[in-house]
């Protein structure tokens, strides 16, 4: 009569428990998200000039024309450069601000709760903000002015436009993958560090051989999740430059977005966003490898 | 170290600061005094509340309410169903386990954005537009928060749930008495997934809930960005009142961020 | 406060419940049991804009409510298609874009209007039924045009001892007198020579083109092949390119914060819409006046034009009441008096009522009603009726904000021809 399954009874193990656990969130999945998407996959394969009814099949020269499009080869090439400078960008940021406040300093409390601020008001109006904010005649041109150095075009400059993005998103991003950091942190058992530190481990050998391994969940997702996050974003862009000067901040969402919405082309956003959902799962693909090796 | 914590801290919320200024003061002060940078660039001379009476005039308050029913509903129902998923993912052990996390994983995966469009025809379909559950199912089955917190269940010693279930605990016993009490870090954080997602909503709510009834807050703001001109005021008192009550939320749940669950000894 | 979250929480789940209960009675659309119509009209005006010409409506007719669905008015074009995409019966009426008409109309979004072009004839002005007609068919009615103006600082053109311009509206000064003036006046302090309202959009630099006879920017005869290299484009853009190249107007402003600068003194010259007027006034601190819009030296004048006109969904449950509501708005007299706002109306009548008032305001608004009916009567240019229109539309916009940042126009414009060529493809294999 024991409860512990058995090996007999592993077979199907827990399923039906399982699947009363599982059954909410499974037919969210499924038909909030997979279902529509299917759709979409659907939609891609077919076409109008006017994306509606009644369309033909086109098959996969939808993603052949897409992949044709230089302005969309463009924007892979937009996304691939801001993926590899903001990803690791705001870990390592997020990363030291929640050991920064995770110390025991007074009005840390405070402190993180600042920086996750930006998060929590509408991405469109963190826009108009930092629109105001990078204008020629600006406050940070002000700021560059009063220390003697010649106003910037920031956005309007083909060479700062994205990391002049970067910043923004950043601003909205760091406070709140910090908070997940910080959640781990605090699952940290105090007494390791106070073993370490009779051994006189100094603060950067604590940080390397405590922290960080133990951390190496919260840091899995946080690497996963931000990833993909920025992998997606396109809010800021849209407001702020609609993807130039010259495409230079075209990230991929933006062009699909634009497609999707602005010129109703049904079919290629469909592609579009297909594309966007190939290129996520192989990257969540080759993480997961690389997470699980690095745990070994 | 207070130092620096409290520079970095500034720095961020300086935008933010700008903004909460520029809502209590009228617009023209808000653009003559951006350049030259000066103190004033920061401190309102002419105070005003008339940003906040245009906001409310627009019937903000009904946004934001809305936005907090829709957001809070979305937490309640969307941990329950992410944490009881990813208690079985985690722990529970059954033929195609591997799939059911396939799915998860992909339906993260697809940028929710670009899938709205085939989706509202699948609400349309159902007469659900207009209403707050069109609002809030699409926020609950969230993949991450799922992924999040299988992670974090599978830190979980094992012999923990089989001492349990030795001494004749169920599974939902296990899971809400042994697995729910261990996790409150990643049930925040799981919390602070669903929340954004919901908070930042604006292209969902504009789709499936266009009635006046139901507009959302940072729709309700956006409204202030005209054809023949921008109301800069309104919408950055807008964006003070939006920020507002995730403050209000987070200093309230400062006290049990700052526990540790190490320090109830069980780890 | 402990309480108070319970009773958030417990009132959010029984919302949610619920609105799952009455997921499926939420049909607003047709006749309820006491033969009442409510009809939805989608737009993104100021708030306030139609409320005296519904009230007045459901006066007149207490079987029909209109209920607003106020959308941003970036959002609006998009989130109509898309909801029209997804057939929603729940539209009865939305506001069209003018320029979009050709492609909604082609998508199927629009209910042929032609019982209504017939009451209109004689009462709106023709040009506006023109354009709100696609492939001979009437499938919208125009409610409001536009036009633009200049704009100048009396007090910065007086400091650099630089003559006003003329606010005769036979008479608009050149581009090239413009752009001399306002260097003229950055060197004696204004921050800024000259400021478009809209920088980067379509509807306000196609005049630029069109005054050197550049033309829309597209032809054949679906207006489906670009043409934006020809000389009067690349002369155009060329200047266009050096003003913000040279600071006489600056980069970076984007077009919810240009009137801005020209309401806080800084700037010398903004080109803008009668309706800023009105901003300038609020804010009280700059003295201005106002001039016809400019026109290239060697070129035609040219103005913008057009505005909003209003449209039946094909999805609609109500389309009689629909058609009577719209009927009132546009073609009725007293109607399209109500409708009015700050905007200008094509119904004959209440064009000229208009006018009359806007005269009435003082000697500077008698010059805006001459400007106005000048500039609408002669050098008004269309923007062009193609169901490409809004591909068109984002390509070029693209095209003038990366020429304003400083690439070179003649280069922007080959490679937006190139795009548009790719583009616009899908509509003429049609």
């Amino acid at each position: 009569m024991s409860t512990v399954p058995t090996r007999t009874s592993r077979r199907l193990g827990d399923l039906p428990i399982a699947l009363t656990f599982l059954l909410p969130a499974l037919l969210a999945a499924v038909l909030l998200r997979l279902w529509p998407t299917a759709k979409a996959v659907w939609d891609s394969l077919r076409s109008t000039a006017l994306g509606v009814e009644p369309t033909h099949w086109v098959g996969v020269e939808q993603y052949r024309t897409l992949l044709d499009d230089p302005a969309f080869l463009n924007s892979l090439k937009i996304t691939l450069l801001f993926g590899i400078i903001v990803n690791p960008l705001q870990i390592a940021v997020a990363l030291a601000l929640a050991v920064l406040f995770n110390e025991r300093i007074r009005g840390a409390g405070l402190m993180r709760t600042l920086v996750f601020l930006p998060v929590a008001i509408p991405q469109s109006v963190s826009a108009v903000i930092w629109a105001v904010a990078f204008r020629p005649d600006g406050p940070l041109n002000g700021v560059l002015a009063r220390l003697g150095i010649a106003p910037q075009g920031f956005l309007t400059s083909p060479g700062q436009a994205l990391a002049s993005i970067i910043v923004v998103v950043s601003w909205i991003g760091v406070g709140y993958w910090m908070m997940f950091l910080i959640a781990g942190l605090k699952e940290i058992d105090p007494t390791l560090y106070e073993a370490a530190s009779l051994d006189g481990a100094g603060r950067w050998a604590r940080f390397r051989g405590i922290t960080l391994p133990q951390l190496r969940r919260q840091l899995a997702f946080v690497l996963v999740a931000d990833t993909i996050s920025n992998l997606l974003v396109f809010a800021p862009v849209q407001i702020l430059t609609g993807g130039g000067p010259n495409g230079r901040t075209d990230l991929i969402m933006n062009n699909v977005f634009e497609r999707a919405y602005v010129r109703a082309d049904a079919g290629a956003a469909a592609a579009g966003t297909v594309i966007v959902a190939v290129i996520a799962l192989a990257i969540v693909l080759v993480q997961f490898r690389l997470l699980s090796k690095g745990s070994d | 170290m207070v130092v620096l914590g409290s520079v970095i801290a500034v720095l961020f919320v300086l935008p933010l600061w700008w903004a909460a200024v520029s809502a209590l003061r009228p617009q023209r002060e808000t653009f003559a005094t951006l350049s030259p940078v000066s103190l004033w660039t920061l401190l309102p001379r002419g105070l005003t509340i008339g940003n906040f009476d245009r906001l409310f005039d627009a019937e903000f308050g009904r946004a934001l309410l809305n936005s907090t029913v829709v957001t809070v509903a979305t937490l309640v129902i969307g941990l329950a169903i992410c944490a009881t998923a990813a208690f079985a993912l985690a722990v529970l052990h059954f033929p195609g386990r591997g799939v059911v996390f396939a799915v998860m994983v992909v339906s993260f995966l697809i940028p929710f954005d670009a899938i709205a469009i085939p989706l509202m025809s699948i609400f349309r379909d159902a007469h659900l537009e207009n209403t707050y559950l069109a609002l809030v199912l699409p926020g609950v089955g969230n993949g991450f928060a799922v992924f999040l917190l299988r992670g974090f269940f599978l830190g979980v010693p094992v012999d923990l749930a089989e001492a349990a279930r030795v001494e004749g605990l169920g599974w939902w016993g296990v899971f809400w008495r042994i697995y729910l009490p261990l996790s409150r870090p990643a049930l925040i954080g799981a919390g602070l997934i669903l929340f954004v997602f919901q908070w930042q909503a604006y292209l969902w709510p504009l789709l499936i809930a266009p009635d006046p009834e139901m507009t959302v807050a940072p729709v309700a703001i956006a409204q202030f960005a005209g054809q023949q001109g921008v109301d800069f005021g309104a919408i950055f008192a807008g964006a003070v009142l939006t920020a507002l009550v995730p403050l209000l939320i987070l200093l309230f749940f400062q006290r049990y961020f700052t526990q540790s669950v190490s320090s109830s000894g069980l780890k | 406060m402990h309480q108070n979250r319970t009773f958030a929480l417990t009132a959010a789940a029984i919302l949610s419940l619920a609105a799952a209960g009455c997921g499926d009675g939420g049909d607003d659309s047709g006749q309820d049991a006491g033969g009442n119509t409510t009809l939805t009209f989608v737009n993104a005006q100021d708030p306030g804009t139609f409320d005296k010409v519904i009230a007045a409506f459901e006066k007149a007719n207490p079987t029909i409510k209109i209920k607003q669905q106020a959308v941003p008015f970036d959002d609006l074009n998009s989130t109509v298609q898309s909801r029209l995409g997804a057939k929603d019966a729940d539209i009865d009426l939305y506001d069209v874009d003018e320029p979009r008409l050709a492609a909604f109309a082609s998508r199927g979004f629009l209910e042929p209007l032609d019982d209504l072009r017939g009451q209109a004839e004689g009462k709106i002005d023709p040009n506006a039924l023109k354009i709100t007609s696609y492939d001979g068919k009437q499938y919208a009615m125009p409610r409001w045009t536009s036009t633009q103006l200049l704009y100048f600082n009396k007090d910065l053109l007086a400091k650099a001892k630089v003559a006003a311009p003329s606010s005769d509206p036979a008479q608009p000064i050149t581009w090239e007198q413009v752009t001399a003036d306002g260097k003229k006046a950055q060197d004696a302090g204004a921050k800024y020579g000259l400021i478009f309202d809209q920088v980067d959009r379509y509807y306000q630099l196609q005049p630029l083109a069109e005054s050197l006879g550049g033309g829309p920017g597209l032809s054949g005869a679906d207006l489906l092949q670009p043409d934006v290299t020809n000389a009067g484009w690349t002369r155009a853009f060329t200047w266009y390119h050096d003003i913000f190249q040279s600071g006489v107007a600056p980069r970076g402003i984007n077009p919810e914060q240009t009137p801005g600068l020209f309401a806080t003194g800084g700037t010398a010259f903004f080109a803008g819409g009668p309706w800023n007027a009105a901003a300038f006034d609020k804010e009280k601190s700059v003295d201005y006046g106002v001039a016809p819009f400019p026109r290239f030296a060697p070129g035609k004048p040219a103005t913008s034009t057009d505005s909003w006109s209003t449209g039946i969904s094909p999805f609609s449950d109500s389309k009689d009441a629909a058609k009577k509501f719209l009927s009132y708005m546009t073609i009725d007299a007293a109607g399209a008096t109500a409708t009015t706002s700050n905007n200008i109306p094509v119904q004959k009548e209440a064009f000229q009522t208009y006018l009359k008032n806007l005269g009435a305001k003082g000697e500077r608004y008698q010059q805006i009603a001459d400007i106005i009916e000048q500039s609408l009567g002669a050098t008004a240019v269309s923007r062009p009726i193609t169901t490409g229109f809004v591909d068109f539309e984002s390509v070029m916009n693209k095209a003038f904000a990366d020429i304003r940042n400083g690439t070179d126009a003649t280069t922007r414009l080959t490679q937006a021809g190139q795009e548009l060529d790719r583009d616009l493809a899908k509509y003429r294999t049609k």
